[in-house]
């Protein structure tokens, strides 16, 4: 059915808000707990069963390793004891953690990644004249493992490192990983950051109301609005793309770019819409992404938070490890800093495009950032020194904009990765964009209307990119409106949603991108 | 003191790093480099810096650094 999770989102957030605002203040966090699980269970089934051992698993796990710390005193000893002993309490922790990452990765690996590491392999035993036949695994992908997985195990790591100490309710640990908003798309949110926000019982206010359906409604101005409407262009292209050439390949990148900016980013503003309700704020998603100045600027601007987890819990832990640091440790300080930089930043991006799906296309698509990151990193002290050496004014505006363009190349070229079936098609439409192909009819693909609609709705969003550029807080100035005037800009702005939206009769609704992850 | 003035010139040479008051402030240490310089003071103080004291304030100066180092050597 289109649109399930948006209608399982809607009628779940009326039904826990009544619920949360009756409830005592203490018992509140329950009630977001039970939405969330009975969210999960009638969307997901069968599937909630994984959801279960993940907080049983995190749960436990975070206890044991808390129960290690308590079990030895460290008070007193001397200095080579005490080094002993604490070599001796992180080896036990870490052993814990290894049996805990290996369930909950386990589940993950098994139910996302199985089928494709299998017939990967069995294509690879074929090239050594093997045959073998693969079992194949028929169990729908559970929504939102790809997110409730990495989020658990941030809480469990973050326990290891003493940031905080185990959760003791395991009611607030299921809290945590199954809040139901951020189930479909993330962001991905950090335990204390957000476990006082989920626990603290805040009643329901008018401006937490009306902040929260705003934000909600801007998420269904750009789907519907834009992200729709966007999609039938880009899937036009890319259906077609061998009766296309270049500049209509070039539109066809633009608008999935646009397509899925306005999808993912408005999902998360529905999903930070629910939260506001309850008071909630959740973890920032994106930053004006595409006025980055390199593709390192462009990834700390989107899907902000997949990318601060990767950071705290792959990038860090490889880069500081005893195994690289031993490695280097006898290196020449050029080539040890380029190790250092190459291999962290290799399982960085290897794991990106793995998480985004079972595919060798996005194996490559994570690829293609790690070889942009390295180049980057090496040639940019180069291209420093020759701009000082020339007294070029490396913040002017001329190469700032040339350095934006030359980010959206590189990010529209990733795009295409992205969007792309497989590799093999990538490279036939990134061909395709060197030749000339039929003329592109703009008006047999989408209507005069539909176009206006798109044209108008990307206006208003590049309004709201140049308000922010310009210091003005939207949420803050909707805030000061007096509650009546919230109501009626909400209704309007809810009203010209569903008489103009890209919905109903005449328009496919494309999945949303990032839910399938 | 004197061990970590040689780490960070060993990772970028060429630095007043005595009187630098702003490594991380003013973008001389970034986090490709710290990530170096972590893995460098783990290994020579045999101490476990952890992303939790990734903050700015803890490697703005060499004595921040030394306090740090300092603080999880007495751990």
């Amino acid at each position: 059915m289109p649109y399930q999770i948006l209608i399982f989102l809607g009628v779940f957030t009326i039904v826990t808000t009544v619920v949360y605002a009756v409830c005592p203040s203490k018992q509140r966090y329950i009630a977001l707990l039970i939405s969330s699980l009975a969210f999960y269970g009638f969307y997901c089934g069968f599937g909630t069963i994984f959801l279960i051992t993940t907080v049983v698993a995190s749960y436990l796990a975070a206890i044991k390793i808390n129960k290690i710390s308590d079990k030895y005193s460290l008070a007193g000893l001397p200095k080579k004891e005490r080094k002993a002993l604490k070599a001796k309490i992180k080896k036990e922790k870490r052993l814990v953690l290894i049996i805990y990452v290996i369930v909950n990765i386990g589940i993950l690996l098994t139910l996302k990644y199985f089928n494709f590491f299998a017939s990967s392999s069995a294509v690879f035993l074929k090239l050594l004249g093997i045959t073998v036949s693969t079992p194949v695994i028929n169990i729908a992908l559970p929504l939102g493992i790809s997110y409730y997985s990495l989020n658990a195990i941030s809480y469990v790591v973050d326990v290891l490192r003493g940031k905080y100490v185990a959760e003791k309710n395991i009611l607030k640990t299921a809290l945590f990983i199954s809040f139901f908003p951020q189930l479909h798309e993330g962001p991905f949110g950090r335990y204390d950051d957000l476990m006082p926000q989920l626990t603290s019982g805040k009643q329901i206010n008018a401006d937490n109301l009306f902040n929260g359906i705003g934000r909600m409604i801007w998420g269904l101005f750009k789907i519907f609005m834009v992200a729709n409407r966007a999609a039938i262009i880009s899937d036009e292209v890319f259906k077609n793309y061998t009766n296309y050439g270049g500049f209509t390949i070039i539109i066809g990148i633009i608008a999935y770019t646009i397509q899925l900016y306005a999808e993912f980013s408005g999902y998360i503003d529905i999903a930070t819409g629910i939260a506001n309700i309850f008071g909630i704020k959740l973890a920032k998603n994106f930053d004006m992404p595409f006025l980055a100045r390199n593709v390192g600027d462009f990834w700390r601007r989107w899907h902000i938070s997949l990318g601060s987890w990767f950071r705290d819990y792959i990038f860090y832990p490889v880069s500081t490890s005893k195994l690289l640091t031993k490695l280097i440790k006898n290196m020449k300080p050029s080539l040890a800093n380029t190790v250092i930089l190459i291999i962290p930043l290799f399982c960085v991006w290897f794991l990106t495009g793995l998480w985004h799906g079972a595919s060798s296309k996005y194996i490559a698509y994570g690829l293609y950032y790690f070889v942009l990151m390295i180049i980057f990193n090496l040639l940019s002290p180069v291209f420093e020194k020759i701009l000082t050496k020339y007294n070029v004014n490396t913040d002017n505006k001329v190469i700032n904009l040339f350095r934006i363009i030359k980010t959206l190349v590189l990010v529209g070229i990733g795009m295409l990765m992205f969007r792309a079936e497989n590799l093999t098609i990538f490279s036939q439409i990134f061909r395709s964009v060197f030749r000339r192909g039929s003329e592109f009819q703009f008006y047999s693909i989408i209507e005069p209307k539909d176009f206006i609609a798109l044209v108008i709705s990307f206006i208003i969003i590049l309004i709201s990119v140049i308000i922010k550029l310009k210091d003005i807080n939207i949420e803050s100035r909707f805030e000061r409106v007096s509650t009546y005037k919230k109501y009626w800009i909400c209704f309007t702005a809810l009203c010209l949603v569903l008489i103009f939206g890209a919905y109903g009769l005449g328009y496919v609704p494309p999945d949303p991108i990032y839910g399938g992850f | 003191m004197e061990k970590i003035y040689e780490i960070l010139s060993k990772i970028i040479p060429g630095k007043d790093y005595k009187n630098a008051t702003n490594l991380v402030d003013g973008k001389i240490l970034t986090s490709l480099n710290i990530a170096r310089l972590v893995a460098m003071l783990n290994d020579e103080f045999d101490i476990e810096i952890t992303p939790i004291h990734l903050i700015p304030d803890n490697f703005n100066s060499v004595e921040s650094i030394y306090k740090l180092v300092v603080s999880l050597d007495g751990e």
